[in-house]
C-alpha cells in the first residue's frame, strides 16, 4: 500500500521528518534501525545501518552503513531541523541472527555498537526490540514517538 | 591491493548474463527433475553495484519467503540465494512428500526446502564450474522462512563486512502448471568479477 505520509528508508541511509510523516525502514536482518526522537517539535530520525564501526571500513563513503559515524549523521541532521541533544531519546529495533546454524553474529555486534555510541554521546535508549532470530519491518510515527515493529510470524509491536 | 571493478561495459554485462543463463538452465533441469515437469527461467537483471543498493534491484518486500542461502568459495567467492515464495515452497513440498497439507514453519519442511536450494545451488555451480574450468565450493545451506527483504538484508550485511561492491545476477525458474516461482540470486565479489571477466575474455579471444 502506497502511503504518501511514509517515507522509506532504504539500507545504510537516514532520513528525518516532522509530525505528522512516518519513516519506515523494510525487512531489518542483523542491520539495526535506529530512531532519534524529540517530543517537543515532534521532529523524528530514522537510521538503518548495516556494520558496527566504519573504523574497520575500507569504503567511507557513506556514514550512515555503520553504527557509530551513522548515529552521529543522524545526530547532525535532526540538529539542523531545530532538535535539540538533551531532549532525545533514542529506540532501536533489529540485530537478529536469523539462520540457527550461522555463527556469524553481526546482528549482536551492530546492538553493541549502537549501545556503546549513544552511551558515550549520552543519550538514553528508551525501548528496544532487537536480536532472536527473525527479521523485522518498522515504521516510526513522527506525531508520538511510536515505534511500530512487524514481523512473518512473530506478531507486531509498539515501543 | 588490485584496483576494483567499479563499472561494466555492455558487452561484459552481456557475458556474465550468458554465463548466469548456463548455471540456471542446469538448476532448472535438476528442479525440472525434482518436481517432475517443464521449468522456464527468466534472467531480468545483472548488476555490478555498491551493496547497499542492490536491494533497489530485486523484487523484495516483507512478505514471508522461504530463503536458502549458501556461500561459495575458491575460484569465485560470493553467495547463492534462493528464494521460493510461501506458495511455491508448499508447491514443492507437496510434491516431494505427497501431502496436502503442508505447514512450512515445520522443521521438516524447511530441511526439506534447504535440501532442494542446495540441490539447485549445487546444480548451478557445477555447471558454472564445468563450462568456466574454475574450481569453485560450495557451502551447507542455511534456511530462515521469513521476510525475503530481511533474508537478503542478512546476506548483504554477512557480504558488506568483506566488501563493498556486489556482482547481482537476479534469475527466476518458473513452473507453470504448478505455480512455483523460484528467484535465485548470485551475489560475488569484486575480485572474483575480476576472475570471472579474464576467463571470460579468454574464451572469447579478445
Amino acid at each position: 500500500m502506497l502511503d504518501s505520509n511514509k517515507i522509506v528508508v532504504g539500507i545504510a541511509d537516514c532520513a528525518v521528518a516532522k509530525k505528522p510523516l512516518k519513516l519506515s525502514t523494510v525487512g531489518l536482518g542483523s542491520c539495526v534501525g535506529i530512531t532519534v526522537y524529540d517530543k517537543k517539535i515532534h521532529l523524528g530520525g530514522l537510521l538503518h545501518i548495516m556494520l558496527p564501526s566504519i573504523r574497520q571500513a575500507r569504503l567511507k563513503a557513506n556514514p550512515a552503513k555503520f553504527a557509530d559515524s551513522g548515529i552521529e549523521y543522524l545526530l547532525e541532521e535532526v540538529k539542523k531541523e531545530g532538535a535539540v541533544k538533551r531532549r532525545l531519546e533514542a529506540k532501536i529495533a533489529g540485530g537478529a541472527s536469523m539462520f540457527a546454524n550461522s555463527s556469524f553474529n553481526i546482528g549482536e555486534r551492530n546492538i553493541r555498537s549502537v549501545k556503546q555510541t549513544f552511551e558515550d554521546l549520552d543519550i538514553p535508549i528508551v525501548a528496544e526490540d532487537t536480536g532472536k532470530n527473525y527479521g523485522r519491518t518498522i515504521i516510526f510515527d513522527t506525531s508520538t514517538g511510536t515505534l511500530h515493529i512487524k514481523s512473518a510470524f512473530k506478531g507486531n509491536k509498539e515501543i | 591491493m588490485t584496483k576494483q571493478i567499479r563499472e561494466l561495459s555492455e558487452l561484459q554485462y552481456g557475458a556474465l548474463k550468458e554465463i548466469g543463463n548456463i548455471g540456471i538452465g542446469n538448476a532448472a533441469t535438476s528442479l525440472s527433475k525434482l518436481v517432475n515437469t517443464r521449468v522456464r527461467i527468466n534472467i531480468p537483471n545483472t548488476k555490478l553495484e555498491l551493496i547497499e543498493n542492490i536491494p533497489k534491484f530485486t523484487e523484495t518486500s516483507d512478505s514471508p519467503v522461504m530463503g536458502t542461502f549458501m556461500r561459495i568459495s575458491k575460484n569465485l567467492e560470493g553467495y547463492i540465494l534462493v528464494i521460493f515464495s510461501e506458495n511455491s515452497a508448499k508447491s514443492i513440498c507437496q510434491i516431494l512428500t505427497r501431502e496436502n497439507e503442508i505447514e512450512l514453519s515445520n522443521s521438516i519442511n524447511i530441511s526439506l526446502m534447504e535440501e532442494a536450494g542446495h540441490i539447485l545451488a549445487g546444480t548451478y555451480v557445477t555447471a558454472l564450474s564445468d563450462f568456466l574450468h574454475m574450481e569453485i565450493s560450495i557451502s551447507t545451506p542455511y534456511t530462515a522462512y521469513d521476510m525475503s527483504e530481511a533474508i537478503l538484508n542478512y546476506v548483504l550485511t554477512e557480504m558488506s563486512y568483506n566488501v563493498d561492491f556486489a556482482l547481482l545476477f537476479d534469475t527466476e525458474l518458473l513452473v507453470e502448471d504448478k505455480k512455483i516461482k523460484g528467484t535465485f540470486l548470485t551475489l560475488l565479489e569484486p575480485e572474483s568479477l575480476e576472475n570471472l571477466l579474464i576467463k571470460i575474455k579468454e574464451m572469447m579471444g579478445f
